[in-house]
């Protein structure tokens, strides 16, 4: 693929950091960046060379009355036009190659990944196909899961409001908008963790939408898939007193009606209102990049989540800390 | 003879800052003079709380995981503040500029519907004091100054701020409407004998052909507003989603009015630049003819170039090269008029007073503006750097940079007329670097911002290497640029109550406005001087030299 990946420097740092690679800005950002710079250039250097010249004049008359100069107005105009075909040439044959994102789904592919935007948090669906062959899809939120060194094709939707799906070391930021259904390209060189974000205003939450896209080798990646689809029944290798807590948290789970909103894999709860939370000790960040996943942070946020995402749909239970605790214990239990 | 007198005649004065000065008498006003200044004072007011609104967003965003503003706050100021410094703020300026020059520059005695002109100020007024009343009933709008369905309808924004937005742009629109109309007419009639089309300053081309795309481009802001009000309160579905309405027709009807909308606040910057360079040059303009002849292809183009704000929607490849063609093309006119500034400040005698200073920072900034402009044409590029700060670095580049710089540099040049008075050129000049340094400073880190990945309207960031430090920078920048405002208030303020004397022409500028006493009598000319130029005072104060001379070859000027 050509220029659907760039740099973007703070963020490949973080891609760096986990093992990712930096990847060199496409030809076609380093040619219009020179351009812009070159013209830029060019005027400031005649701007100041005009502003110095009258400087060194000295004499009290006024300057040669010069109206105009035709063939001069005419050299540039010309000049840009050659400058912009060409530019357009370049722009068209790269638009044109490659795979673009567009509005669809290309004709005779199903997508890898189906992206759902909600109100602030991600929904992924992996139908069975390219990436994994269970019997049913795979359902999670927020971090996505993808195997480096793949073409994956993107399906996007939004479920009530839009949204911009955008890993930008990963592709091109495309739109979602209820009601009709876009695709976009993503590919990982290598394994790493690529930050992402929502890049369409979306209401009072868009500062917290953002993405972790994860890429794997295949392995780890076919490991991830197989524990979204075992059971979240049997919380293994933890220690008792915590497997007491954890199974009090989900009792807690079950009475504060937690389910109604939010599915788990194995259980009976399979809501889709709010974000799925099979596995959910995997997870690095908690909803949606607002603060880093520990069971501190974790119990931060089930405390009261409108003080730390403010406006969001999870009301604030007024729980008290113990049983914040048992549930942060049955959360982190989900493996 | 019996003969039925429809308007009687006018046997009074009307009411001006000379002859009476009580508040009656400005808001009884149909002088098209005290409109314009009426405009200027209605438009800086909201000027400032538009500037708050950006100081308040730019102090949240000093530090990743700021607190100071809540959420809604953030998304409400900055919607404001876009929705504000545009309609309420830099296009009254403009369009206030224009009121009060344009019948001086033709050597007319007023607009051609002068109550019209009197009702567009006041719908301005009454629109913006409409939509900040949802401050007051505590549910201002934030669905962005785009307010893109389907978050700008009822479902997702049910407070009733979108409803005062959509209502007081409404109104504001039908003010901007019939305002043009009156230019356009002014413009077409009220020329006085010897001011042909080819004699007319810049200044009043630019507004005239900014009239026109506010005519074509505001209706189709007003029918997007009764869709989306209808949508909102009267369960139409135009734009919803889920009975069937399209998110992406809201998008291209906002946009077909809204990328003209840049054109309407960057073409009378244009004019002032073109008239203030060359009086502090010297020299004519040069290129008169490609400078204006080439703004037809921005009035045309305009239209169709709004497609690029959507490249990441999904409109498909040959829709892309389309707007990408358009985008591009726009561009050649706007290239040809910085060519011909450059050159007609080459070899002329430039003088550095602050209005120059202005108008040379204009340049540089504008140029900066306009050539990010251009690479947004180029549509893999803009799939990654939109709806980033990349593109705020840019909207600010061409809207600060450009218009309001060519704003402060035609204030600084106008004064004079408007009050008889000179504006300090010393506070002028701290005016002047500290808003270049604090424009600077602000905006041009964001395209790093934005190449560093930072998304538009954020109210906080999570800590990304770098994205810290460089909004710590515009943030100071901004502060900056908020001290130089209250420089600007302060030599206003000075200078209006014993600032030099101006007399009728302090410049010694070429146009018919600098005729007249400063500031001009209520019927403003005694006598309008002979206009066989473009240049009709330059000819009068240099007979020698005169543009009706041909003594240069170039066709124009001396073509009569």
């Amino acid at each position: 693929m050509r220029t659907l990946q760039a740099p973007f420097v703070g963020l490949s740092d973080i891609a760096r950091q986990s093992g990712g690679t930096a990847i060199p800005f496409p030809p076609i950002f380093v040619v219009i960046m020179v351009i812009a710079i070159a013209i830029c250039l060019l005027i400031a250097g005649l701007l100041t060379y005009a502003i110095l010249r009258s400087r060194r004049q000295t004499d009290e008359a006024a300057p040669q009355q010069q109206h105009g100069n035709n063939r001069l107005e005419i050299l540039w105009t010309i000049l840009p036009v050659i400058l912009l075909v060409a530019i357009f040439i370049y722009t068209a044959v790269d638009t044109g190659t490659g795979p673009e994102p567009g509005a669809g789904i290309p004709e005779g592919q199903a997508p890898d990944v189906v992206v759902i935007g909600h109100q602030w948090w991600w929904e992924y669906r992996y139908p069975p196909g390219r990436l994994h062959q269970q019997p049913t899809e795979i359902v999670t939120a927020n971090v996505l899961h993808i195997p480096a060194g793949r073409q994956i094709l993107v399906e996007l939707r939004a479920s009530n409001v839009q949204h911009d799906y955008w890993i930008p070391q990963l592709g091109q930021k495309f739109d979602m908008y209820p009601g009709k259904v876009n695709h976009l390209w993503l590919e990982a060189k290598e394994p790493g963790r690529y930050p992402g974000f929502c890049a369409e205003f979306c209401g009072v939450q868009h500062a917290w939408m953002n993405i972790l896209a994860i890429a794997e080798s295949e392995e780890q990646f076919e490991q991830w898939v197989q524990a979204q689809v075992s059971s979240a029944e049997a919380p293994a290798d933890i220690p008792p007193d915590q497997a007491a807590l954890a199974n009090e948290g989900r009792e807690l789970f079950g009475r504060l009606a937690c389910g109604s909103c939010h599915a788990i894999a194995g259980t009976e709860w399979q809501a889709r209102a709010g974000p799925s939370l099979t596995n959910y000790s995997s997870r690095p960040t908690i909803s949606a990049g607002v603060l880093e996943h520990t069971p501190e942070n974790l119990a931060l946020y089930l405390k009261n989540p409108q003080a730390v995402k403010p406006g969001i749909y999870m009301p604030n239970y007024r729980l008290s800390d113990e049983d914040v605790q048992a549930l942060v214990a049955y959360l982190e239990s989900l493996k | 003879m019996s003969e039925t007198v429809l308007v009687p005649e006018q046997t009074e004065a009307l009411p001006s800052p000379r002859s009476a000065n009580g508040l009656l008498s400005w808001i009884a006003s149909v002088d098209h003079k005290q409109i314009g200044l009426m405009y200027l004072l209605a438009a800086f007011a909201f000027f400032m709380v538009g500037g708050l609104e950006a100081l308040l967003m730019r102090i949240q965003l000093g530090a990743p995981r700021n607190s100071v503003l809540p959420p809604e706050l953030y998304n409400q100021l900055f919607t404001m503040h876009g929705t504000t410094m545009i309609f309420l703020a830099i296009q009254p300026m403009l369009i206030g500029v224009a009121n009060y020059l344009v019948p001086l520059m033709i050597g007319a005695r007023d607009v051609a519907f002068p109550r019209i002109n009197a009702l567009s100020l006041w719908l301005l007024v009454f629109g913006g004091l409409l939509m900040y009343f949802s401050f007051l009933i505590g549910d201002a709008p934030s669905a962005g100054w785009f307010a893109h369905a389907p978050l700008s309808v009822d479902d997702f924004s049910s407070g009733d701020g979108m409803d005062y937005w959509a209502l007081g742009l409404f109104i504001i629109g039908i003010g901007s409407i019939v305002g043009a109309v009156n230019l356009i007419v002014t413009i077409l009639t009220l020329r006085a004998p010897g001011m042909s089309f080819r004699r007319m300053p810049l200044f009043v081309w630019m507004t005239f052909f900014t009239s026109l795309i506010i005519l074509y481009a505001l209706p189709s802001l007003n029918a997007t507003l009764v869709m989306l009000f209808f949508d909102r309160r009267f369960g139409s579905a135009f734009f919803r989603p889920i009975e069937g309405g399209s998110p992406l027709l809201y998008q291209h009807y906002f946009w077909s009015f809204g990328h003209p909308e840049v054109y309407i606040l960057a073409l009378p910057a244009f004019g002032i630049i073109s008239e203030v360079l060359p009086v502090f040059s010297r020299k004519p303009i040069f290129g008169y003819g490609f400078v204006a002849g080439s703004t037809i292809v921005i009035v045309v183009y305009s239209f169709a170039v709004w497609g690029h704000h959507m490249w990441a929607t999904g409109m498909g490849f040959w829709a892309d090269m389309f707007f990408s063609i358009g985008t591009m093309a726009i561009s050649v006119p706007t290239g040809i008029k910085v060519f011909s500034w450059v050159a007609t400040l080459w070899g002329g005698k430039l003088r550095f007073t602050t209005a120059m200073l202005f108008a040379l920072s204009f340049l540089i900034q504008f140029t900066i503006g306009g050539v990010t402009g251009v690479q947004f044409a180029i549509v893999p590029f803009d799939r990654q750097v939109t709806d980033t700060y990349y593109v705020v670095a840019h909207l600010h580049y061409v809207f600060v940079g450009g218009s309001l710089t060519a704003l402060f540099a035609g204030f600084y040049y106008w004064f004079p007329k408007f009050t008889g008075r000179m504006l300090s050129e010393r506070l002028g000049k701290w005016h002047f670097w500290l808003t270049f340094i604090g424009f600077n400073l602000t905006f041009f880190i964001q395209h790093f911002l934005g190449l560093a990945g930072m998304p538009r309207r954020y109210y906080t960031y999570p800590d990304v290497p770098g994205w810290g430090a460089m909004n710590l920078i515009s943030t100071v920048g901004a502060i900056l640029l908020a001290a130089s405002v209250w420089v600007f208030i302060w030599n206003v303020y000075v200078s209006f109550k014993r600032g030099k004397p101006a007399g009728d022409n302090p410049w010694d500028a070429y146009t018919l406005e600098w005729a007249t006493s400063s500031p001009p009598p209520i019927h403003n000319f005694e006598q309008v001087p002979p206009i066989r130029s473009r240049r009709p005072l330059w000819d009068l104060n240099y007979p020698d030299q005169a543009d009706y001379h041909g003594s240069t070859k170039h066709e124009g000027t001396t073509r009569r």
